[in-house]
């Protein structure tokens, strides 16, 4: 009678929900957003390129299917992953071979002054060690608490999970949002940006088109979200599209969770970087805030929202949905330690991140939480944060 | 029992309230929506949705089960005859029985539902997964022909162990050529006892879910409601959710690299016979199209269904463009060679690709327009995987 007792309070909440974000809306319309062009010319010509981060966006998408291959081994993957080869196909919209980029995720992986200079390799280098020495040898071996193998839900999804029932590609991919695309565009490329900058902003280099320093670092921040746009000017329409990290969740937030965060975020790119041009550099810091705080709330909703359908998953029944939603929250969860929070510190910090996973990953992990555990973390995180859904 | 029972209802009826209470957010911050949230209120128009539903039972689901149903157990025998006398008279002739047991299941796999959708037993025992789950699962194929220690049941790990596309590579797979194939069989016997196995398996399975229809049928076509769980909701969604994912996202999206992650040519259906995946994917347009107008599963005459609701609400159009987006896709899908896997390989899925956009169109209308012209909310989440 508990539950049924919570869950009227929920009913109760949801409604009360339901009113308060009608009336919001109906007494402060929200302006629809329009949006801007990300369009920097000089004498004709555009100033604007990110190929590196395009590379690497790329690169990201079959590093993922690698870490669910059982054709891969430990060499495949890292050499994908710090030596940048071993790459299908060329770079988008050119003939480079993505391997001749010279473009490395692994070096660019939790590589800023404020990540944690741990978790290379004792998150992601260990997952790739992990995938092959313990999930690859059980590939047909059905999957248990403390066996890793292979699960099919009744809803028709196979997982192959490690002995504590994560999707390592999972907890991987979605880790890179935050250490890779959050960490180099909110601490890495924008906060550089900043302030006080030490980047030259004057002088206009010709081998990089026609850019200042300043800029270009601004752009290369753009790419680790925009980066494979087919078109980087007007990027909405399918900025998404074949992208497995930021983007492709900043999609998702859009369509759930905070409708039009993706062209408000462009928006703030526009402008800032037209505060560049016009060395209004405090237009130019409000806008970067705008836009670490946005994405920072991205992996906060994913984060939470993963947890919830892990919560939900596993009370339907489908276990191999449970493990898959559960290890993208994981991978989200980890994210939270690259985050820009209002306060100017991470949402969460990595000893905070770690004390959140490790509860995840207790006695025999996944196969172990329970719904209300789930969806308990998940609550702490948004209060803790204060970004609701 | 009861103080049991109760508050479990309970707890199930106050998750829904909750849902139906974030839908009503959503509805109504949107604008413009209706109040009507879909669960607990009629339909809102004057169809009556049990003809349609008896016509669909008695005239499409009970006849083609039936059809299957004979068709797998002619498979069973030749099964049974070239397993105790492999040569390739016995071989070509279980081909033909299993060409003609795998067209027939196209016009069944539409009624199975989602998971979150389940319709009738077919939902409950994973009877499509069961039955048409590919790519099928060469290595746990061996490990089970290997062992005889399996359980076809119960394991979803085994599902893509079973089924058509199993047998498929039993008959098709285990060799360069039909001597290889046929010698398999004769150095390693438990083939054979596997083969029989999966056919009589395939054979229960058709069995119990026909007779479901035959027991359960007309109280499942007297059904007036329209709730997530009244019968004309959970069969339209099964409808849908089969074509945008067991025809459209199966047959031509996943092989031919829709979805990040490239082509993939041995996903096809059907994939070790090869020549075998366009004639199923045409049955299946045949069968959608045929389920779509209400047309008999034997004969032509057409009775009360989609097109007709369509049609009585004044919804003409809409039921027009969907007949044309069909025949259109039916004229791509002919256009194609009869082996999808190196069509695939040849122009990197293309061809298919453009066959799926054709195919596509209908999905918008049947899921968004039709949806809401008729008021049936969709039940299960976006089959487009994440």
């Amino acid at each position: 009678m508990k539950n049924l007792y919570n869950m009227s309070w929920m009913f109760i909440a949801a409604i009360a929900l339901t009113f308060t974000s009608c009336s919001k809306s109906s007494s402060d319309p929200a302006e629809p957003c329009s949006p801007g062009s990300y369009e920097f010319l000089v004498d004709e010509s555009s100033t604007v390129f990110y190929d590196g981060q395009t590379a690497r966006l790329q690169m990201a998408g079959q590093i993922m299917d690698a870490m669910n291959s059982n054709t891969s081994t430990v060499e495949m993957i890292t050499d994908m992953f710090d030596n940048g080869t071993g790459f299908d196909g060329n770079l988008m919209g050119t003939s480079t071979p993505l391997d001749e980029t010279g473009k490395k995720v692994g070096s660019k992986t939790a590589a800023t002054a404020t990540a944690d200079a741990t978790v290379k390799s004792t998150y992601f280098d260990a997952m790739i060690s992990e995938f092959v020495n313990d999930v690859i040898p059980s590939w047909d071996v059905d999957a248990a608490a403390g066996v890793a193998g292979v699960y099919t839900g009744d809803g028709g999804r196979t997982v192959r999970v490690n002995a504590k029932g994560m999707e390592l590609n999972q907890c991987f991919g979605k880790g890179l949002i935050g250490a890779l695309c959050v960490d180099q565009i909110a601490n890495g490329y924008l906060a550089n940006c900043y302030g006080n900058s030490s980047y030259d902003n004057e002088t206009r280099n010709p081998d990089k088109s026609n850019s200042t320093e300043m800029e270009h670092k601004f752009d290369e921040g753009f790419g680790y979200l925009f980066g494979l746009a087919s078109n980087g000017v007007n990027p909405l329409s399918d900025y998404n599209s074949g992208d497995v990290l930021l983007a492709k969740y900043t999609d998702k937030v859009d369509g759930a969770q905070e409708e039009e965060i993706a062209c408000n975020i462009l928006n703030a790119f526009v402008d800032g970087r037209q505060a560049i041009v016009d060395l209004d550099y405090e237009n130019r810091d409000s806008n970067i805030d705008i836009i670490r705080n946005a994405i920072s709330r991205v992996v906060v909703y994913k984060s939470v929202s993963y947890l919830r359908d892990a919560a939900t998953d596993k009370e339907s029944g489908d276990m191999a949905d449970y493990f898959h939603s559960l290890s993208e929250g994981h991978g989200f969860i980890f994210s939270l330690q690259f985050t820009y929070g209002p306060n100017g510190s991470p949402y969460f910090t990595n000893s905070q991140v770690d004390g959140m996973l490790d509860e995840l990953m207790a006695g025999n992990g996944y196969w172990d939480r329970t719904p209300e555990e789930l969806r308990q973390m998940a609550n702490d995180i948004e209060a803790s944060t204060g970004v609701t859904q | 029992m009861l103080i049991i029972a109760y508050p479990f209802f309970n707890l199930i009826f106050m998750k829904k309230l909750i849902y139906l209470s974030f839908i009503c957010l959503i509805v109504s911050c949107s604008g413009g929506g209706s109040s009507d949230n879909g669960e607990y209120t009629p339909s809102g128009d004057d169809v009556d949705r049990r003809l349609i539903l008896e016509n669909i039972v008695n005239n499409i689901i009970i006849p083609s089960h039936t059809g299957l149903f004979t068709s797998v157990d002619q498979l069973g025998q030749a099964a049974t005859i070239f397993s105790s006398n492999q040569n390739q008279t016995n071989l070509d002739e279980l081909r033909l029985k299993y060409f003609d047991a795998y067209k027939s299941w196209q016009y069944v796999e539409m009624f199975c539902g989602s998971f979150d959708a389940p319709l009738g037993y077919a939902g409950e025992m994973l009877y499509q997964q069961k039955s048409n789950g590919y790519p099928t699962n060469t290595t746990r194929i061996n490990d089970n022909v290997n062992s005889l220690d399996y359980d076809l049941e119960n394991n979803n790990n085994n599902n893509p162990a079973q089924g058509f596309p199993a047998i498929d590579f039993l008959i098709y797979g285990l060799g360069d050529s039909d001597l290889d194939i046929i010698e398999a069989f004769v150095n390693e016997e438990n083939y054979g006892v596997y083969l029989v196995d999966l056919t009589q398996h395939l054979r229960d399975n058709t069995q119990q879910v026909l007779n479901y229809w035959i027991e359960n049928g007309p109280q499942f076509a007297s059904d007036a409601g329209n709730s997530a769980t009244s019968s004309f909701n959970i069969l339209f969604n099964s409808f849908v959710y089969y074509y945008e994912k067991g025809f459209r996202a199966n047959k031509f999206g996943i092989p031919a690299g829709r979805w990040p992650g490239g082509i993939n040519p041995e996903k096809v259906e059907a994939y070790y016979s090869q020549i075998n995946s366009k004639d199923l994917a045409l049955e299946a347009m045949t069968a959608i199209k045929g389920f779509f107008v209400g047309k008999e599963f034997e004969g032509s005459l057409e009775g009360p269904s989609f097109k007709t609701y369509l049609e009585e609400i004044n919804e003409d159009d809409l039921s027009s463009e969907i007949i044309s987006i069909f025949e259109t896709a039916t004229n791509s899908i002919n256009s194609l060679p009869d082996n999808f896997s190196t069509c695939i390989s040849s122009d990197n899925g293309i061809s298919m690709l453009e066959v799926y956009n054709d195919i596509q169109l209908a999905v918008v209308k049947l899921k968004t327009e039709m949806a809401s012209k008729i008021n049936v909310s969709i039940e299960y989440t976006d089959a487009d995987g994440d």
